[in-house]
């Protein structure tokens, strides 16, 4: 509120003044807590899994067959990217192709998992194969194509009764993603 | 700045409203992205983690780091890489599934803690927390090859849940 003179019949002249320095000086501290004490976090993450080796055997090919269930398959060259669609009744491939490790190429991969999706709320999982010589920074990138939807991609939501893994974005385009040629490392 | 003459002295008065009006924004903005949700987690200096998409802020957790020139473990165990970020130095390399000898070591001691410390918070009535995933902060230019070392380590030390820690391009 700065000084104004307030009109009257008589032009009288009253000014108000208040005093704002105290209020700067509060403000000017709680600036400096907050800057002091906030987060700006610029890392992220992104949860992988690691097959684990199981004792227990493998469901039976009848049970699979009964209720079969879509399964993706992404291969890391270092040059090319292969998506291989099939299905957990048979290991024949449904669907495939093969494009370059670009923005462009991946933005084809992420369509196909989300035609996927849309058909299958529930479908989650990912299977990622990496190449021995491609770098850390090719894999995030396909990771990112497999998680991180694309602008003009609305996100598809999972349904009610769907298990939400811990910290995990449910915008994301699947939930589960694991490296297939972890053991047995050359 | 205004100068006022009163009874013949000259005062003078600051202006400080525009200053209030930046502090009430700046102080707006700063509250709006205020967070609490404790420690940030620690990236080594020495390596530059690659750009992503990924919305979600990084944890901490025990971690691995590699560099293009060692690898560090948690407890500060190093371990050496070949010239050019190529393999790991072959005395390090464990018989047989590719896994790192010293690297399995460190992870089967961690997997004890970590058991000891869910045995006390079980007892103590507490909740778990989660201590079985491990965060992999790698450079960007190093191959898969070396990454596969320390996941296949960590997978045969019974660690299966991972975070890749990445630089976040929308910074919130």
């Amino acid at each position: 509120m700065s000084g104004f003179k307030l009109k009257k019949r008589k032009q009288v002249a009253t000014a108000f003044d208040v005093n704002v320095t105290p209020m700067l000086d509060l403000f000017s501290v709680l600036i400096i807590f907050l800057l002091a004490t906030s987060v700006f976090s610029a890392t992220g993450e992104t949860r992988i899994e690691v097959p684990f080796l199981s004792s227990q055997p493998p469901p039976k090919q009848e049970e699979l067959d009964k209720t079969p269930e879509k399964t993706v398959n992404i291969t890391i060259d270092s040059k090319t990217v292969k998506y291989q669609q099939a299905t957990t009744a048979s290991s024949a491939i449904k669907d495939e192709i093969e494009v370059p490790l670009t923005e462009e190429g991946l933005d084809k991969i992420q369509a196909k998992i989300y035609d996927i999706r849309k058909e299958n709320p529930k479908f989650d999982k990912v299977t990622v194969f990496t190449q021995a010589e491609v770098s850390y920074e090719s894999l995030v990138m396909v990771l990112d194509t497999v998680r991180e939807l694309k602008p003009g991609r609305a996100p598809i939501p999972f349904p009610a009764d769907y298990k939400m893994p811990v910290g995990v974005d449910p915008s994301n385009l699947v939930t589960k993603v694991v490296l297939g040629n972890v053991i047995f490392a050359d | 700045m205004a100068g006022v003459d009163v009874g013949g002295k000259e005062s003078f008065s600051l202006n400080l409203y525009p200053m209030l009006d930046v502090f009430s924004i700046l102080i707006v903005f700063l509250l709006m992205n205020f967070s609490v949700s404790g420690e940030s987690a620690e990236v080594s200096a020495n390596l530059e983690l690659p750009m992503s998409s990924i919305k979600v802020s990084l944890d901490s957790a025990a971690s691995v780091a590699i560099t293009k020139n060692e690898i560090v473990l948690q407890g500060g165990v190093v371990i050496p890489l070949t010239p050019n970020s190529q393999d790991v130095v072959e005395a390090y390399k464990k018989d047989g599934q590719g896994a790192i000898r010293k690297a399995y070591d460190e992870f089967k001691k961690l997997k004890a803690q970590n058991e000891t410390l869910k045995n006390r918070q079980k007892n103590l009535g507490l909740s778990n927390s989660d201590v079985s995933t491990l965060v992999m902060q790698s450079d960007k230019t190093i191959p898969y090859r070396i990454i596969k070392r320390v996941l296949a380590s960590a997978q045969q030390a019974e660690f299966i849940s991972w975070k890749f820690a990445v630089q976040k391009r929308d910074v919130n």
